[in-house]
């Protein structure tokens, strides 16, 4: 048996480079297989679904971070500035009206911390004071943002923003005295120092980020070419398999999935190599069994027309001998189709057959080969016994093991036959004290064309697909046969087939 | 049915002869943007007119900008019956406007917020270089002549906004 093992991430064995005379395909023996364009393949597939994976994890890992701290930092700074604009209005709100000059003197009064602009202005938006403007006094203007608009018209804002690399916050409030609102503050704070830590906090995540996405991206291309030049290498194993080099096999090493394929893949291409074998191997024996009786035909009809003078008697010896031939090689004939019906075509249903009575026509019909052969047949029946079969089967399977035994019997020994319930089976056991069958053998006598003496074999008429065929048979019903030796000559087949319910014990009641 | 199609040809080519003699004028509203408290108050919206640059006058702007102006972002600072008696140029580079008399229903930041989005709207004639606006012949409050560099935006630029 030619074996060759290819290990699953190559694609060829160097064995089988090194020696091309050995029989082994190569690569380009094989039929021509289809491209799988890069889309469909699982290479893609796994890089679509990684780069997917790897987009949502990195998009997460860059945003919910800063979007978290800016949360946070903008929390801060609204919670600041609130206190700051509540402090800065309860100063203002003391004064009755809004004039250029108090205002301006009680801002002056105030510290104004990290605030990078405050303006007050009137109702209507006009600047009373800006802290740009020298000594906060402006020029006649009129601020209109959204922020002192929303405060003019008692709402309280606070807004926090991060442009380029600066936090900017801004707030605004109304100033209202009794019921009146007579202006508006608005503060804002510039601090580019928590601007630069969001930036830079932005800018780390995003180089982790390349280098992550980069890594991943490494990775993948290896454990995909890993992956899928395994995949390869079982594509092309079972197309090297399927174009007849059977002998090529997977290396299998460790224990994942593509491993255990491979070693699914092995034992597949060992039973389809058993297989491939018997089939070969019975071909050939077939050919020869075929082959020796055509010989013998053909040797002796030549003798008869080569030689005129030839004597009647041995003329007559002669066809005797072309007509015994011609006998076993319609016998070996019949045997091989049965054969190949059990091979090929599904088992006729079994039926209730009954055991005894079949018995008793195989006896008859052996009875007259059992008297030439000087050999006693016995059989003892019991009790009526059923079993699942057809009556044309178990008859055969009765006839070749009983004709075995008469073959291989000497005269003057005995052949018995016996049936019983063993079980949930019916056992039956033919008996004889002929020649027997050497130990080693036992195994192998069931395989076609396969003879203990292949000369005593012959000169009894033996086609050596008997036993085949009762194996076989036996298969195809659930059953089972074995051979062993009798003590202290012969052999004992033992023959084991389903019951049929006619043998249960509530049936026989009801029969009697 | 050949006729039908021929029409239909000459219709759209007449839409589109429409739509391209049509120019583009800058008017200035409310900011009603209320997922964002901070930025202008008053906001840009470009509305089309079939006159010319040339052609454009000082009254049509100001009819444009009071009549229309609806849209989910902004609203009109005007009130709903005002009506524009007059606009025109009354010494080179200032506009004199004349509204009726429940423009005087404006005050406070209301009223600033009307003054200037008319001032804004006026300024994109050339040569304007400030609004003087009357309430039934009176002229508006001090100042006088408003002009549009008065305005002080807080807004801060958002050229590199992240956020």
């Amino acid at each position: 048996m030619n074996k060759k093992i290819s290990p699953l991430k190559l694609y060829f064995t160097p064995h089988k480079a090194e020696d091309p005379e050995a029989g082994f395909l190569h690569h380009q023996d094989l039929p021509e297989s289809k491209t799988i364009p890069f889309y469909a393949s699982v290479q893609a597939k796994f890089a679509m679904s990684s780069f997917i994976i790897l987009s949502a994890v990195l998009l997460l890992l860059n945003f919910y971070p800063l979007q978290a701290t800016q949360f946070l930092l903008y929390n801060s700074k609204k919670a600041s500035l609130e206190n700051q604009i509540a402090v800065i209005s309860s100063v203002l709100m003391e004064l009755e009206t809004l004039s250029d000059t108090a205002v301006q003197r009680v801002m002056l009064t105030i510290e104004l911390g990290g605030l990078s602009r405050v303006i007050v202005t009137d109702p209507s938006g006009k600047i009373i004071y800006d802290n740009l403007e020298p000594n906060g006094v402006p020029i006649e203007s009129y601020a209109l943002s959204q922020e002192i608009y929303l405060a003019l018209t008692r709402n309280d804002v606070a807004v926090t923003q991060f442009i380029g690399s600066v936090v900017y916050s801004t707030a605004a409030a109304p100033i209202i005295y009794g019921d009146n609102t007579i202006g508006a503050i608005f503060i804002q704070e510039d601090d580019p120092a928590q601007g630069k830590l969001l930036r830079t906090l932005q800018e780390n995540l995003r180089t982790i980020s390349w280098v992550a996405a980069g890594v991943a991206a490494l990775l993948y291309v290896i454990f995909s070419i890993l992956f899928t030049n395994r995949i390869r290498a079982l594509l092309l194993a079972i197309r090297i398999v399927g174009a007849g080099d059977y002998g090529h096999r997977l290396l299998t090493k460790g224990n994942d999935e593509m491993t255990y394929l491979a070693k699914e893949f092995n034992v597949l291409t060992d039973r389809l190599q058993t297989t491939e074998e018997v089939r070969r191997r019975f071909v050939s024996d077939a050919s020869h069994e075929l082959r020796t009786p055509l010989a013998s035909i053909r040797l002796l009809a030549d003798s008869i027309l080569h030689n005129q003078a030839m004597d009647p008697k041995m003329t007559m010896e002669f066809v005797a001998d072309i007509c015994t031939e011609s006998e076993r090689l319609t016998r070996i004939t019949e045997r091989l189709l049965s054969l190949s019906k059990l091979d090929s075509l599904p088992a006729p249903v079994a039926e209730v057959v009954d055991v005894n009575q079949v018995i008793e026509r195989v006896l008859q019909n052996l009875e007259l080969v059992a008297e030439e052969s000087g050999v006693e047949m016995r059989f003892f029946p019991e009790d009526p016994l059923f079993l699942l079969c057809t009556t044309d089967k178990l008859h055969q399977i009765c006839h070749n093991l009983l004709e075995n035994a008469l073959k291989y019997t000497p005269s003057g020994g005995f052949a018995q036959i016996s049936a019983r319930i063993d079980q949930k089976e019916v056992l039956i056991e033919v008996t004889d004290n002929g020649i027997g069958i050497p130990p080693e053998d036992l195994p192998k006598i069931f395989n076609r064309f396969y003879r203990v003496d292949d000369a005593r074999s012959r000169e009894a008429g033996g086609t050596g697909l008997g036993l085949s065929i009762v194996r076989d048979t036996l298969r195809s019903y659930g059953g089972w046969v074995e051979a062993r030796g009798n003590s202290p000559c012969g052999t004992i087949f033992s023959v084991g087939l389903p019951l049929a319910e006619h043998n249960s014990p509530e049936k026989q009641e009801e029969t009697q | 049915m050949i006729y039908g199609l021929i029409l239909c040809l000459l219709l759209s080519s007449c839409m589109y002869e429409s739509e391209s003699s049509l120019y583009n004028y800058e008017f200035y509203y409310l900011n009603q943007n209320q997922d964002n408290a901070s930025g202008d108050a008053l906001v840009l919206k470009n509305l089309y007119l079939r006159e010319t640059p040339e052609e454009i006058t000082p009254l049509t702007l100001v009819q444009t900008l009071i009549y229309q102006g609806t849209d989910p972002d902004i609203s009109s600072p005007f009130p709903s019956d005002l009506k524009v008696i007059k606009a025109e140029f009354f010494l080179p580079g200032v506009i004199d406007v004349h509204l009726t008399e429940n423009y005087s229903e404006l005050t406070g930041i209301h009223r600033t917020l009307a003054n200037y989005a008319i001032v804004s709207t006026l300024s994109q004639l050339p040569t304007v270089q400030g609004v003087r606006i009357f309430v039934a012949g009176e002229e508006n409050a001090a100042p006088p002549t408003l002009r549009q560099r008065d305005m002080v935006f807080t807004q801060i630029e958002k050229d590199d906004s992240f956020s």
